[in-house]
């Protein structure tokens, strides 16, 4: 528990005592005037109770002194027969009564009964001669007094008490009559409701036997006999009844009224009348000092308490805020803090306690700090000493070989790489030598070492000689070891076997000179050009030439300056393809010389990947010259193309001219002897002339298709021009035992082509059909549509191609025929065709002796990329 | 027919050739010079005809379907070496000498050819087999 909240406990606690001792004063305080006010009602019941038995018993003993009256007496003797005895006698009783009622005012009435009931007298004269022998009145009072309980009268109109007692006869004492008062209740109102010292709401009330109240309510009118009173006090009197000896506690209670309020109130029963008194205060106004100390004891201990709290507060806050400080300081300064000051100004121990501890803290940050400044001597000197020792730990695993001489060369320290480099095994075995021993040639060290010693450091290579005798090249560096006054005091080497780097760098340069040569001797030109700006790297002698550049030019140039313009976009692309890896050779590019000159030159590319350069090299073949052999082999191909074409054609002609010719000597010959007979020389000429007309047809046919490409492009029917094709390839060989099958697709497009060299193409491709089939066999022709152009497919069911010979049926000049059964156009002019239309041809066979089939494929239009110059 | 039935075929003549007026013309000549003469359209038909009936002489085409005068002239050279064999070929340049030396052929003649050439090659060599 924190020491505010002790204090604050502890205030409480002593705040609570006196609230403690107000409570028991409370308690006692509240009995004692609980029981004062209740004895008061106790003994105001008592009292108002006895003055009203005594009131009755005062108006008994006034009726009864009164009936001893002889004047009555005389009247009721005489009786009430007529004479004039009894008029004195009543005249005189009369005035009796009424002078008795008029000296009394509380009675209403004198009546005087004879033994009969019969009223023989009365105050008032309307009452005599009536008969009262049943009233309670008269029968209660023929034994001894006796008084009538309260009833309300019709003839005076207000409730009375009557009192009654009888008359007995002086001489016989007999009984006479009965003499009775009727008591008006002004009298028994004014002792019983008598408001004396019952405060505001106070009152005293009489109930009688069945309960209804007699004498008037202080809180309603008219209340008489009209209002009933059944409430805890009455029922409680009841209870109480004919108990003498009841404790006076026990007749008071707290209790709901007949008006529902509620009450203090107390009983006494009188047993004689049966009546109830009954006394009752309002609890409120009852206990109204009751309350008004409960209210001061809540006050007083309420203030009691609060001020304990104000104290209990005041005095923490004196007490703990400079401790709190305090409290605070230690935390911050335990945290390093040691310049923070608790620095209250309190005046206590506690004011004096934070003063000490400041200047304690005070004097522990001196004497931190002289442990700082030493702790960091220290820690220098332990880093200094660490440095000392990875020094001599990576002298000692150095790989260069170290030596320390004194300055006149002998030495004083070697390390293991010096050892090993020079070939020793101990260091024994060279410490205190002389530096010089272990040089080739001792004069270029000396050199060094005096260098070292004039001007501090020298460096270079030399040749050791190792202590088996071999030689070694060394790189050398060497510094002279100064003390702390700038005094030299020795040398020190390092030392590092060169040998191998030197052989290697020798015969790098060696490669590298004859990689030159042969870059420069070969006779393709090698460009490298940089991949990501194009631009030239090196070039070779060769393509210098070709080109026309220096190197110097060219390494000034890029790939955009050695190419036709409007060659660039391809060629870039390519370039591009080249540089993915996706093409390595590409041929016929043309380039462009210094002198804008083309020529034309086959590439061949590859990657080459240095320090995350990338670049291509280009070996570049300068195809011109084979480009002018291919013209050249293009013409002599045609021509001989059309030679065989002629001697095809000859060949044809040659039969039907045989029969002609030969006939038609016949036809002579049978004339001349006058042989044959009219009808034979018919026969004779017919065969002349269908021949004749065969070589017309002939011709004809070689007409057409030496129109050549003259014609132009259009729209073309496939499937009639292979019709057309197979007619007349027909008319070249016998396709009568050929079985000829057609499959066209009629989704077959118009194709745009030379109709004439179409034609040609597919009777080539018949007749070497029929050539492989020697005539008899299968021919099966179908199309089909191919994407953007149509496909014809020729099958034959002939002998097929070898597998070694079927790259070779589109060479010109290539056949498998006998010598001399050549048939005008070759395969390779047919490719030529069909590649003219941007078409493909292709052959392909399963083997000899399975049939060939060959494919051809037109697009309906000549598209494609760029147009290559082909010479 | 004013020769005796055994002269009117002296010798038999079998003319193969892919041309069938051809045929019929060789026919016509030589039946004329009362020789007997067997036609055939091809190669294959040739050997048949040869199976049949052996003839003193044989016309070849070299050009013709199925099977051509070249192989035809091997096969018959396989089991007749004596029989005369006359080429008849379209032109001269794609048949050399040296295999008509070979499969010894009597003679060769270019087409278109004169009757009278072709009538005085097979009597000659008719004639040169009588010896």
């Amino acid at each position: 528990m924190k020491i505010a909240n002790k204090i604050r406990f502890s205030f409480l606690i002593v705040g609570l005592i006196p609230a403690g001792a107000a409570v028991s004063i409370y308690v006692v305080a509240r009995n004692n005037l609980s029981e004062s006010i209740r004895n008061n009602l106790s003994t105001a019941i008592s009292a108002r109770t006895d003055h009203v038995e005594t009131y009755l018993k005062m108006l008994e003993t006034s009726v009864g002194q009164l009936s001893k009256s002889t004047v009555l007496e005389n009247l009721l003797k005489i009786g009430d027969k007529k004479n004039p005895r009894r008029n004195e006698a009543f005249d005189q009783a009369m005035k009796e009564l009424k002078r008795t009622k008029e000296a009394n005012p509380a009675i209403a009435e004198f009546l005087l009964m004879y033994k009969n009931g019969t009223v023989a007298a009365s105050s008032n004269e309307s009452s005599v001669g009536s008969n009262r022998s049943t009233d309670a009145l008269f029968l209660g009072a023929r034994k001894g007094n006796c008084i009538k309980d309260v009833y309300y009268s019709e003839i005076f109109k207000e409730p009375l008490l009557a009192v009654s007692a009888p008359l007995v006869d002086s001489r016989t004492g007999e009984f006479a009559g009965v003499l009775a008062a009727r008591v008006k209740l002004a009298e028994l109102n004014s002792i019983v409701a008598g408001k004396t010292g019952m405060g505001r709401t106070g009152e005293f009330y009489l109930v009688n036997r069945y309960g209804y109240m007699i004498t008037p309510s202080r809180f309603g009118e008219d209340a008489v006999l009209k209002q009933r009173v059944d409430t805890e006090n009455t029922r409680r009197a009841l209870l109480h009844k004919g108990r003498e000896q009841v404790v006076s506690h026990e007749r008071i209670g707290d209790f709901p009224d007949y008006r529902g309020v509620r009450v203090l109130g107390a009983h006494e029963y009188l047993p004689r009348m049966q009546w109830t008194m009954l006394a009752e205060i309002e609890a409120k106004e009852a206990f109204a000092p009751l309350a008004e100390l409960r209210l001061m004891f809540l006050m007083v201990v309420f203030m009691t308490l609060l001020l304990a709290m104000a104290l209990g507060r005041g005095i923490t806050g004196a007490i703990v805020g400079p401790l709190h400080s305090l409290q605070k300081g230690t935390e911050v300064i335990g945290g390093g803090n040691l310049d923070y000051r608790v620095g209250t100004d309190a005046g206590d121990e506690v004011g004096q306690l934070s003063r000490a501890f400041d200047q304690m803290t005070q004097r522990l940050k001196k004497t931190t700090a002289s442990i700082d400044s030493l702790n960091k001597e220290i820690s220098a000197r332990t880093r200094a000493e660490n440095v000392l020792r990875i020094k001599d730990a990576a002298i000692t695993s150095s790989i260069s070989g170290i030596v320390i001489t004194d300055l006149d060369g002998n030495l004083n320290y070697v390390n293991d790489s010096f050892l090993r480099l020079w070939g020793y095994d101990d260091a024994r075995e060279v410490i205190g030598k002389s530096v010089f021993m272990f040089w080739d040639d001792p004069a270029p060290a000396q050199v060094a070492a005096e260098a070292i010693r004039q001007s501090g450091r020298w460096s270079g290579e030399l040749n050791g000689k190792k202590k088996d005798g071999s030689i070694i090249t060394v790189q050398l560096a060497g510094n002279i070891i100064v003390d702390s006054d700038s005094h030299a005091v020795g040398m020190m080497a390092s030392s590092f076997d060169i040998t191998a780097r030197k052989r290697a760098e020798e015969a790098l340069e060696e490669a590298q000179h004859s990689f030159k040569i042969i870059f420069d001797s070969v006779n393709d030109g090698i460009l490298i050009a940089d991949l990501e700006t194009r631009k030239f790297y090196t070039a070779n002698n060769a393509i210098c030439k070709m080109l026309g550049y220096s190197l110097e030019e060219i390494r000034n140039l890029g790939v955009m300056d050695i190419h036709p313009n409007e060659d660039l976009p391809w060629i870039l692309e390519t370039f591009e393809r080249q540089a993915k890896g996706d093409l390595t050779i590409s041929s016929d590019m043309p380039v462009k010389r210094k002198d804008n000159s083309i020529f034309y030159v086959a590439v061949n590319a590859n990657l080459l990947t240095t320090y995350n350069k990338r670049y291509v090299i280009g070996v570049f073949r300068d195809i011109t010259e084979r480009k002018e052999m291919e013209k050249r082999l293009m013409t002599a191909e045609r021509l001989a193309a059309v030679g065989a074409f002629v001697a095809g054609a000859s060949h044809e002609l040659n039969n039907p001219l045989a029969c002609v010719i030969g006939f038609s000597q016949l036809a002579l010959d049978n004339l001349r002897r006058g042989k044959p007979g009219h009808e034979e020389l018919k026969g004779i000429l017919e065969k002349v002339m269908s021949n004749a007309d065969r070589c017309r047809a002939i011709v004809g046919s070689l007409l057409a298709s030496g129109r050549g490409y003259s014609v132009q492009l259009a729209p073309v029917n496939v499937h009639e021009v292979i019709d057309e094709a197979i007619e007349l390839a027909g008319r070249q060989a016998s396709f009568e035992r050929i079985e000829l099958k057609k499959d066209y697709s009629p989704d077959v497009p118009l194709v745009f082509a030379n109709r004439v060299a179409l034609s040609k193409v597919f009777v080539n491709v018949a007749l070497n059909a029929c050539q492989a089939m020697e005539g008899r066999g299968t021919l099966k022709v179908t199309t089909e549509r191919e994407g953007n152009g149509g496909r014809v497919i020729f099958k034959d069911s002939g002998v097929g191609i070898k597998k070694e010979n079927l790259h070779k049926v589109f060479e010109p000049f290539f056949s498998t025929k006998e010598v001399g059964e050549g048939v005008g156009l070759g395969l390779s002019v047919c490719a030529g065709i069909i590649k003219s239309h941007c078409g493909d041809i292709t052959v392909q066979s399963d083997g000899e002796g399975r049939g060939t089939t060959v494919t051809i494929m037109i697009p309906i239009e000549k598209k494609g990329g760029h147009e290559k110059k082909t010479g | 027919m004013k020769k005796k039935p055994d002269d009117v075929h002296r010798y038999h003549i079998l003319a193969i050739d892919d041309e069938p007026d051809l045929c019929s013309l060789f026919k016509d000549i030589f039946e004329d010079e009362e020789h007997s003469v067997t036609t055939a359209q091809d190669g294959l038909e040739g050997l048949e005809r040869y199976g049949e009936r052996k003839p003193d002489l044989i016309i070849l085409d070299l050009k013709m379907p199925r099977m051509g005068g070249m192989e035809t002239l091997r096969n018959i050279r396989k089991v007749d070496k004596d029989v005369i064999v006359i080429i008849l070929t379209a032109y001269g340049s794609a048949f050399t000498a040296r295999e008509a030396a070979d499969l010894n052929v009597y003679e060769y003649i270019s087409k278109p050819f004169n009757i009278e050439t072709v009538k005085n090659v097979v009597n000659e060599a008719l004639a040169s087999r009588r010896k």
